[in-house]
Order: structure tokens, then C-alpha cells, then sequence
């Protein structure tokens, strides 16, 4: 099973073989996961999602066609409808600061209370900051950053995932790095200020 | 002042993804040595991708693939049909399509006797070799043929549409 090739896998999930479902999740739940992850900013919501996206992997195995393109673009167009209509819930839109970062920042706050390694606690801090400045980004902002950056996908793959032009892909890459880059200086002002 | 660069941005996007050809990007690499401004551009594109790689990869939970295989139905196995209790159903057709044959060349037969052509026909060698009956098997055949190949050109052309509007759609 191991050996087999994605699309190989694929044929045996039409068939609905169990195993082969098994082998794709081994595959790809760390790259779906942590997608979702950056993309929801919460990590239950991930959680939900992950096991959403391969159950409707496992239902809608047999329209997948590997000739329009592959299988890991595809799992991403998966994953991706979930993430964006589990976001596009009036409950989540105005909420930025998620309860895992709320959680996180108190253990930072705990940490520097307690003599430890400085190392690790600007690696915590730094998660946080770029946890929320990929927060504070619009979503169709977000996706391209995350998909490039996290999950090197090339232009190309991420246009086929998201349905959109390459060209306007890249524009909205270009708008996310400049806000992405106002955020981060912000947080790391603020951070060294606290830190002084 | 840094005078303004024209180079499309894009282009820079895909020097620092590696996603440019070999001619192109010895082209952007030379304009990027000259230019100040591009070459602030390509630092920060990777200032933030090493800030934003700070937010490492996690897993998640353990049971998660159990949990996704409770959600799936256990794959039912066909229900087998059961063989109609006449084992020889399709003999039995063959058998009522050639009655049926048989049946349109007897009345056919009926028919083409009753004309008055008929009677000189019957000097005919080949009316005295087939006999009446497969004269007019023949000529059923025959009529046959020339309606099946009258409506052929219509046939093709049908069946020709029908695979383009499903190779489009």
C-alpha cells in the first residue's frame, strides 16, 4: 500500500478500501492539518475540519479525475471549501485572538515569571505574533500565504485549488507580504518594549 | 532618492520561488545586482517567510484517523440478484424473435402471392430454386439492408453529435 502512487490509492477508494484511505490520511494529515490550522487560527476548528475534509474524501472519491489535475490539489480544494465555510459563520468573523493563542500567551506569561531558556520563549512569542498577523490578514490573503509559504505549492497548483488567476494570485501574495510585514514590526515593537 | 523600478513584481515572485525559467532568471538576477530597490523587495519577501516558519508544523490529535473511519459507513457487500428461476430465458427470446420473423415472412409471403406479377415470377429459375417462401425472405432482407443504409448518414451523424456534446460538457 505504501508504494502505491496517489492516484493508484484513489482507485482503490472508489472501491471504498479502507485501507487506502488509511495510507492517504498517513500521507497528508500533517499537511492538511496545519493548513487548516494557519488558516482557521484554532485548533479544535482544525481538528473538525481534518476529519471532515477525509470523510468527504472517502464519499467523493469517485469524482475525483486524475487527468484535470492532481490529488494533492485536489485534497486542498477540499480542505479549503470546508475552511472557508466554516469561516464565513457570523461567529467567527470578528474574533482574532483565538482561545489557543489566549492559552499560549498565558503560558508565556507564566514562563517569564519562571527562569527558563530564552530561546524558547521568543519562539513562543514569535509563534503568537505571526499566529495573529496571519490572523488580522483577510481570508482569500490568507490562503495564498499559507499554501506558498507553508505548503509550497506553486502558483500554478494554487491557482487550479482556488479557482483564481495566476496574475491576481500573485497581486493579492503581494498586498499579503506588505500587511504581513506592518503586522509583524508592530508585534515585535510591542514585544521588545515588554521585554525592556 | 532610489530611482523608482519598473520590473513587474511578479517576476521577482518567481525568481524567489524558483518558479522562472533559466533565461529569465539570469535576465532578473542581473537587473536585481543593479537594483536596490528589488533587491529590498526579495529581503523582505524572505525576512517574512522566515518570520511566518516561526509557527511550526503541529499534529493533530492522535485518534483523529479513528474517529474519521467511525464517520464511514462499513462498505456493504453487493446483494447478489437471484438467477430467474428459467435458466433458459435467453433461448427463449431467440426462440420468440425468430417465431416472429418467421411469422412477418409468412404474411409477407400471403401478400406478394396474391399480386398479379406473381404468376410470372414463378417461371423465374430462382423462384423455382428458393421457392415462393425464401424469395420472400430475400426480399425482406433485402428491404432490410436498403432501409438500414438509407438511415445510416442520420445514424452517424446522431451518434457523432452526441459524443462531441459530452466531451464538452
Amino acid at each position: 500500500m505504501q508504494k502505491k502512487t496517489d492516484n493508484q490509492l484513489m482507485k482503490l477508494l472508489t472501491a471504498k478500501d479502507k485501507m487506502a484511505l488509511k495510507e492517504l490520511y498517513r500521507r497528508y494529515e500533517m499537511q492538511v492539518f496545519n493548513f487548516l490550522l494557519r488558516y482557521t487560527g484554532r485548533r479544535g476548528i482544525a481538528q473538525e475540519l481534518i476529519q471532515d475534509t477525509f470523510t468527504r474524501l472517502w464519499f467523493a472519491a469517485n469524482t475525483f479525475d486524475a487527468k484535470r489535475g492532481n490529488f494533492k490539489g485536489w485534497l486542498y480544494t477540499i480542505a479549503l471549501n470546508l475552511a472557508r465555510n466554516e469561516m464565513s459563520k457570523k461567529e467567527y468573523t470578528y474574533q482574532f485572538l483565538a482561545p489557543d493563542e489566549v492559552h499560549n500567551r498565558r503560558q508565556v506569561e507564566n514562563d517569564r515569571q519562571t527562569p527558563g531558556p530564552d530561546d524558547a520563549l521568543e519562539q513562543k512569542e514569535m509563534q503568537i505574533s505571526v499566529n495573529n498577523a496571519l490572523a488580522k490578514l483577510q481570508p482569500h490573503l490568507r490562503e495564498v500565504i499559507i499554501m506558498k509559504n507553508y505548503r509550497h505549492l506553486k502558483f500554478r497548483e494554487i491557482a487550479e485549488v482556488t479557482d483564481t488567476p495566476e496574475s491576481t494570485l500573485k497581486a493579492r501574495y503581494h498586498k499579503a507580504i506588505s500587511e504581513l510585514k506592518k503586522h509583524l514590526h508592530s508585534m515585535e515593537v510591542t514585544t521588545h518594549a515588554r521585554n525592556v | 532618492m532610489p530611482e523608482m523600478c519598473n520590473i513587474n513584481k511578479n517576476l521577482l515572485l518567481d525568481l524567489y520561488f524558483h518558479e522562472t525559467s533559466g533565461k529569465e532568471e539570469q535576465k532578473i538576477r542581473k537587473h536585481v545586482e543593479q537594483c536596490s530597490e528589488c533587491r529590498e523587495y526579495l529581503m523582505t519577501l524572505e525576512q517574512t517567510d522566515q518570520s511566518l516558519h516561526q509557527w511550526q508544523d503541529q499534529s493533530p490529535l492522535p485518534h483523529t484517523l479513528d474517529i474519521i473511519l467511525e464517520k464511514i459507513p462499513d462498505p456493504q457487500p453487493k446483494p447478489v440478484k437471484a438467477k430467474p428461476a428459467l435458466a433458459a430465458a435467453p433461448f427463449i427470446k431467440i426462440a420468440f424473435s425468430i417465431l416472429a420473423v418467421l411469422l412477418v415472412l409468412v404474411f409477407l409471403h400471403n401478400q406478394v402471392t396474391r399480386f398479379s406479377f406473381w404468376e410470372t415470377l414463378q417461371e423465374w429459375w430462382f423462384v423455382k430454386l428458393f421457392g415462393s417462401l425464401g424469395v420472400t425472405a430475400v426480399l425482406f432482407f433485402l428491404l432490410g439492408t436498403f432501409i438500414t443504409l438509407a438511415l445510416s448518414p442520420v445514424l452517424i451523424l446522431e451518434s457523432k453529435s452526441r459524443k462531441y456534446k459530452y466531451y464538452f460538457s
